[in-house]
Formats: C-alpha cells, structure tokens, sequence
C-alpha cells in the first residue's frame, strides 16, 4: 500500500493554494491515494537509459520579431475582466497584514 | 415553419444556393428547436441568438451580391457552437467552471476568427466538463449533458455538449478540445465524427489550456468530408501559438495498409464494441485494404503516464486563476479540478518528480517508440481500433470513483501521448440504440489519410443517417 497520508493531501492543498475543508481532506486522501498507487504500475516499465519526452513537435527555441502593439489589448480590454481596478491598475488582496 | 435540418456542409449550402431558406430562417430554425429541445439535453450554456441573427443577415446579403460568394467562404451559413473553452469576443467564455462564470473575453480563439472569416454563424456556448476534465461531462459546474440517444446515459466528455449539440441538430457542427480523448470519445458516444489532429497541425490561442503538451484543438460532424473542409480552414501557423508550424502534410497512397493493435481489443473491453469494430475492420478487408496485426505493446501504461504528465501540466496551467485579473476566487473551483491541481502538484513535489514525473516523461518515449515501431518500421499507414472500452454509461455510475472515470480514457490517451492525429467516426449502434464508433489513427500529419479511408468508410453506409428521436 503506498497511498498517501492526510498530511500529505494538507501539504499539497496548501502549494496549490486551495483550502480543504476536514471531509475534503479524508475525502480527497482516499480517492488520491488510490490514483497514486495506480500510476505506480509505471514502476514495472524497463526504462534503462530512455530519454524522457517533454513535448512531441521536436522544435526547439521558435522565435517571432519583437513588434510592440501588434494585435494585443488595450488598457480597458486588458481591465474589461476584473471589477476592483484603481487608476487603470488591477487592485489585488494585500499580500502583507498591517500591524 | 417545418424545416429538416441539414446534415452536412454541402446539404445546408445547397438549400442556400437554392433558396429553400435563406441563412435568416435557418438560425431561427435551430434556435426554435433548442429552446425546444435543450432543456432536457443541456448542451448550451450560451446561446448567442442576437449574434446569430446579425451574422445570418450578413451571409444573406453576401449569398444575394455574388453568386460565387460559397467558394470564396468555404463555410457560409454553416452553424457551428464552440466549446465554452474557446474564447468569444464579448461572449461570456466559462470553461464549464464556476471560476470564469462571469468572464467575458476582449479577444477570440484564432479557431473560432479562422471559423468566423470562413463564413460560419456561431449561435452559442456549449457545455464541457470544467477545464476540460472529464470523460463524461458530469465535471461541469453547470449540470451534466445528457446523451440525446437516451438522456439516461452520458454523452461522453469532455467535449459533452459540442457532441450532443451536433447530435440533437442544434448545429450543423461543434469545436472541441482533445487531450486525452474529449473529442473523439464524445463523438464516438453520439455517432459523430469527431477529429484530434497532430499536436502542433491547429493553433490554441485563445483556448484555456489544461495541459499544454498534449491539448489538441479539434471539431465535431457528421461527416468525415466536413472535417476535412474545416480542417483545411482552421489549420495552420497564426504565429501566436508556437508549438503550430505549416508542416507537409502526408497524402494517402493508393494501397493503403491497415494496422490492427491486438492491445485495443484485450482486457475488459466490452463484447459489442469489440464486435462492431471487427466488422468496421472487415469494410476495409473487403474493399482490398490490406490488414496487419500489429502490437503496441506499451499501451497499457497509458492512463498512468497520462494521469501524471496531464496533471502536472493542469497544476501549473490552473494556478493563473487566482480572482485578480478576471473570474473568481480558486474556492469556486470543483472536486475534478481540485483532485488534478492537487495530483499534479503532488508529482511535481520535491522527493517526488523522480519516481512520478520524470518516469512518466520517459514511458511517453516508449509510447512513441511503439508507435514509431509500426507505422515506420512495420509500414502501417493507419491503425484502426476502438475509441471507448465501453458505449456510453449511465450517468452518475462512475462519479463517485475517478479513478474509474480515468480508465475510460485508456483507448485514447496514447495518440495524445505521441501527439499522433485520430478520427473517430460513427460504426453502429449497441442493442440499447446507443452510438459506437472506432478510431484511425496515423503519424504526425497524416490527417488525410485518416479523411481518405474515413470518407471510404462512410460511403459503404448510412450510420449517419440516423437521428435521435428528441420527443421521446
């Protein structure tokens, strides 16, 4: 059994940024602990010296001119998706509490 | 006024061409019939009917000016609904999630502009399981599609409502994304046909990714001759996605061989599939295709290595959602995605990538070698076999186990891993009446091949003849 612990489903949550609520956690624990060990099956795979693939297009480093303002967004469209702007900038949650 | 709804391109273009109705009257035939038929379907989760209207007058005027006005707009009048994971201009885009359930995009998809310049009528948004995940469209956060073969059962995911739309006779066709399987599977549950092209053959700007080695954009029709047409117009660099390149595409020589993989028809894959499918491979027999049997003999680590890199991929795709730029906060995000965030994020994790992602990057490399192995070395020109293990399942049957829901993919995922194009097309029906089809799988660029004895299939029958019956 290699599951996965409780902490371990916390652990993670919290790199996603996703807040679990008690049943969730034992919820989720089950469901990807048996996910996990599933994918293990890789384990029985004879990999040798195989290179890894990380995409399939073999391109490599595909480069465009560096053109300002071709077909982008203005500064209402670019703002057109959030309802908390300030001075034509994005207004996000504080990322220091005030003491 | 009564109208039969036209099956195909050609079908819908020739009644314009002979003024059986004009664009007008055919988008008000199709919104009469979803406000008619949707509420038990669920496939729209927008429906654009104003846009509609002025695009439909717009077409009428260009039908009315020139006559040659259809070769200049391969798709003139044609009425498509795009996946809610294409961004609309100035239509709300959701990706099925609760997230983006107000999110209004500034730009279109290059697809949908590609669909729009070919002279196409987009009428709506249709459903999809939230950010694409899912082989059943229950994962939307906006209700489940049901299969208008029978509302009963799913109609196949992730694409559900693209697949149903086209079904129902909603549209005329529908796009879609295809990662591990969420065009062709639906499209198999709907006898549809339903084309994943090679990774890298159709650009993805404006889609919402998932998971960015593997997204494929692809579309739903009836006929393989249509998805060649749209195909042709949506193909091709738009230098805004640069995993896309103009490649040479293969054309099909004349004796074509077909391989059959003995791994697609082991190991719990259900008796009628397997039976419609062989007698698919005997259409081919007959007409004198040869048929090989080959082995891809590491198959059966597909959904693993799948369930690792596409998570991975998921995590890091979905952490832009984050409520500041747009949409909602990430609390609003369901089960599927919270378990795919997390599973990846998981492999990723120090003292993991190793034995989870890593591994799985390099079975990817077996994967493709198989590949290579038949198509290069074993001079297969095309691999037919099944597209789904089962036909469509009930809904709510696989819900409460995702691990389960997983393996429903595990005829696709290997094309996607290899980033290899497939079509699916329609083969029959179970004894439920339910749709089942099979899947030609080729190299890299290889689609018209797949067209080519696609086209040769559908003119042996009349599957797509058949109509589910929406007043039951």
């Amino acid at each position: 059994m290699i599951g996965i612990t409780k902490d371990q489903v916390k652990h993670i949550s919290r790199l996603s940024k996703l807040s679990l609520s008690k049943d969730e956690v034992n919820k989720f624990q089950k469901q990807l602990g048996e996910i996990v060990e599933y994918v293990r099956t890789l384990d029985l795979v004879k990999l040798n010296d195989t290179a890894p693939t990380s995409q399939t297009t073999e391109l490599t480093n595909v480069y465009r001119n560096d053109l300002i303002g071709v077909d982008g967004l203005d500064q209402k469209s670019a703002l057109s998706g959030t309802e908390d702007e300030y001075n034509g900038y994005f207004k996000i949650p504080s990322v220091f509490k005030k003491v | 006024m009564k109208m039969k709804i036209p099956k195909t391109i050609d079908e819908l273009q020739e009644g314009l061409k002979k003024k059986k109705y004009s664009a007008t009257e055919l988008v008000g035939h199709y919104i009469e019939r979803i406000k008619k038929y949707d509420k038990k379907i669920n496939s729209f989760l927008t429906v654009s009917e104003e846009y509609a209207y002025s695009k439909a007058k717009a077409v009428d005027k260009i039908i009315s000016n020139n006559k040659n006005s259809f070769n200049e707009f391969p798709l003139l009048g044609v009425v498509v609904s795009h996946k809610d994971l294409f961004l609309t201009e100035g239509i709300r885009t959701t990706a099925g999630s609760r997230v983006l359930s107000s999110y209004v995009p500034s730009y279109s998809a290059t697809v949908c502009k590609r669909i729009e310049k070919a002279g196409a009528i987009m009428i709506g948004k249709v459903n999809c399981d939230a950010w694409a995940h899912g082989a059943s469209g229950e994962n939307s956060d906006f209700g489940p599609t049901r299969n208008p073969w029978d509302t009963r059962f799913v109609p196949g995911g992730s694409s559900s409502g693209s697949a149903a739309s086209v079904a129902s006779g909603f549209a005329t066709f529908s796009t879609g994304t295809d990662t591990g399987g969420s065009v062709r599977q639906p499209a198999s549950f709907n006898n549809l046909v339903g084309l994943k092209p090679t990774y890298g053959a159709v650009s993805r700007y404006g889609v919402v990714a998932m998971a960015s080695s593997l997204d494929c954009v692809g579309h739903l029709t009836k006929s393989v001759r249509d998805s060649k047409t749209i195909f042709d117009v949506v193909r091709g660099e738009d230098g805004k996605d640069s995993t896309v390149v103009n490649s040479k595409f293969q054309f099909p020589n004349s004796k074509l061989r077909i391989g059959i993989p003995k791994e697609y028809f082991e190991g719990g894959i259900d008796d009628e599939v397997q039976k419609i499918v062989y007698s698919a491979i005997d259409v081919f027999r007959d007409a004198g295709y040869e048929i090989a049997e080959i082995s891809l003999p590491h198959t059966k680590y597909g959904v693993a290595t799948y369930y690792i890199i596409q998570t991975a991929e998921t995590s890091s795709n979905l952490s832009r959602y984050d409520g500041v730029r747009y949409g909602e906060f990430r609390d609003k995000f369901g089960d599927e995605a919270k378990r795919r965030i997390m599973l990846g994020t998981y492999v990723l994790s120090a003292g993991y990538y190793d034995a989870y992602y890593l591994r799985a990057m390099k079975v990817r490399s077996k994967i493709i070698e198989d590949f290579r192995n038949v198509f290069d070395l074993g001079s297969v020109d095309a691999i037919v076999a099944p597209v789904s293990p089962s036909p469509p399942f009930r809904l709510g049957e696989r819900t409460s186990n995702p691990l389960k829901m997983y393996l429903s993919d595990i005829l696709t995922v290997n094309a996607s891993l290899a980033g290899i194009p497939s079509l699916a097309v329609p083969s029959g029906f179970s004894k439920n009446g339910l749709p089942i089809g099979f899947q030609i799988i080729g190299p890299k660029f290889s689609e018209y091949t797949l067209f080519k004895l696609g086209e040769f299939y559908q003119s042996q029958n009349n599957w797509i003849d058949k109509e589910p019956d929406l007043e039951e």
